[in-house]
């Protein structure tokens, strides 16, 4: 009886026509489910997109604004090249400073003036030789050491004399510039002078 | 038409091919009518699709099947409908031999709890333990409507079916 059972459950078969009636439902159904799927994610990518373009404008756009000020506006300094005309240094290029030699008699050292727009101090550190203020108008020179603090578009003048040591001059220097706003730090650079073997200095920005 | 598209239709037919006859049987067994029988295997073959899941094995994959079709059978028996339009006559049942179709009439006249026993044990081979498993009823009770079953079919059958 099992044979016949057998048998007979097996003559039960899911004709061609039912299983084509299968496939085509499951196609429809499947590409239905598809068709409903994509637009979801269709809406998805678009919200996805509108929140990424709205997040970039308000926080990237301030961020980019800040980072291009803090780029442009970091030091814009001007030199002061040996036949007394100025020229604005780009903090992005290596780029001749200027001629300055001790025996000058116009000014009292190596003249750089620093301009920071969106800073409120200027902090500048130097190596060797010293930094000098100088007032055209009561023609009093002030020696300010190594250390010194400006404010933007203030002019400062490198020495290599060092203190009343007159004897010996430094022959290269590295002056270290920061720019700050509210005590927090803008940007920062580095002028290299170098002098030749005639005490001839010359500067580039480094950075 | 992609790739994915492509596999996937492959993947439908080659699933239909291999299950299409067991849903078929499997829901005749419950619902001792071919027309439902016919509609079941449709719903069945929709859902394994729509819930597109992995399987470790073939044997996982038929079982699940099995799961999915006495579910879909059980619905089709509940439904309000089939109660209020139940057929009178019996369906015929497309087997040539008249033996045959005699032994499996028998066996659809039996209670819906052991014809499906008997499928699973008789048919697809499956012992008292898996069929435990499939039906999600005890061992010892599936040993009981088997024995039960068979003693029910030797008052119809001569000879009846076999003990294993």
């Amino acid at each position: 009886m099992n044979n016949q059972y057998i048998n007979g459950m097996n003559e039960i078969k899911a004709d061609d026509e039912l299983k084509k009636t299968i496939i085509n439902r499951v196609k429809q159904n499947n590409a239905k489910r598809l068709s409903q799927y994509f637009p979801r994610r269709k809406v998805i990518s678009v919200v996805a997109v509108a929140c990424l373009v709205i997040s970039v404008i308000i926080f990237g756009i301030p961020f980019v604004q800040n980072r291009s000020n803090r780029a442009e506006n970091a030091f814009i300094i001007t030199a002061y090249a040996a036949d007394g005309t100025t020229f604005k240094l780009n903090p992005a290029v290596d780029f001749l400073l200027g001629k300055y030699q001790v025996t000058m008699s116009s000014v009292p050292g190596f003249p750089l003036k620093v301009l920071c727009v969106a800073a409120d101090a200027i902090k500048l550190t130097v190596t060797d030789g010293e930094f000098l203020l100088w007032s055209s108008s009561d023609w009093k020179v002030r020696n300010q050491g190594k250390e010194l603090q400006i404010e933007s578009g203030e002019t400062v003048y490198w020495t290599p004399l060092q203190g009343s040591n007159t004897d010996t001059l430094a022959r290269n220097c590295t002056i270290s510039l920061k720019a700050y706003k509210n005590n927090q730090e803008l940007g920062s650079t580095t002028i290299k002078i170098e002098s030749d073997d005639r005490f001839t200095y010359t500067g580039r920005l480094s950075k | 038409m992609g790739i994915e598209s492509l596999c996937l239709d492959d993947n439908i037919s080659e699933l239909v091919q291999k299950y299409s006859d067991m849903v078929l049987r499997l829901a005749l067994t419950y619902l001792k009518d071919i027309s439902d029988a016919q509609d079941v295997c449709q719903i069945v073959f929709l859902k394994i699709f729509e819930q597109n899941k992995t399987f470790v094995d073939s044997d996982h994959e038929k079982a699940w099947i099995i799961r999915v079709t006495i579910n879909a059978s059980k619905d089709v028996l509940r439904s309000q409908w089939r109660k209020i339009f139940l057929p009178i006559e019996d369906v015929a049942l497309p087997i040539i031999d008249k033996e045959n179709r005699e032994v499996v009439s028998f066996v659809l006249e039996l209670p819906q709890k052991y014809r499906s026993v008997i499928y699973l044990h008789y048919f697809e081979n499956y012992n008292t333990s898996e069929i435990a498993q499939l039906l999600n009823r005890n061992e010892a009770t599936i040993r009981t409507q088997l024995k039960r079953a068979r003693e029910l079919l030797k008052t119809k059958i001569i000879g009846g079916f076999e003990n294993e």
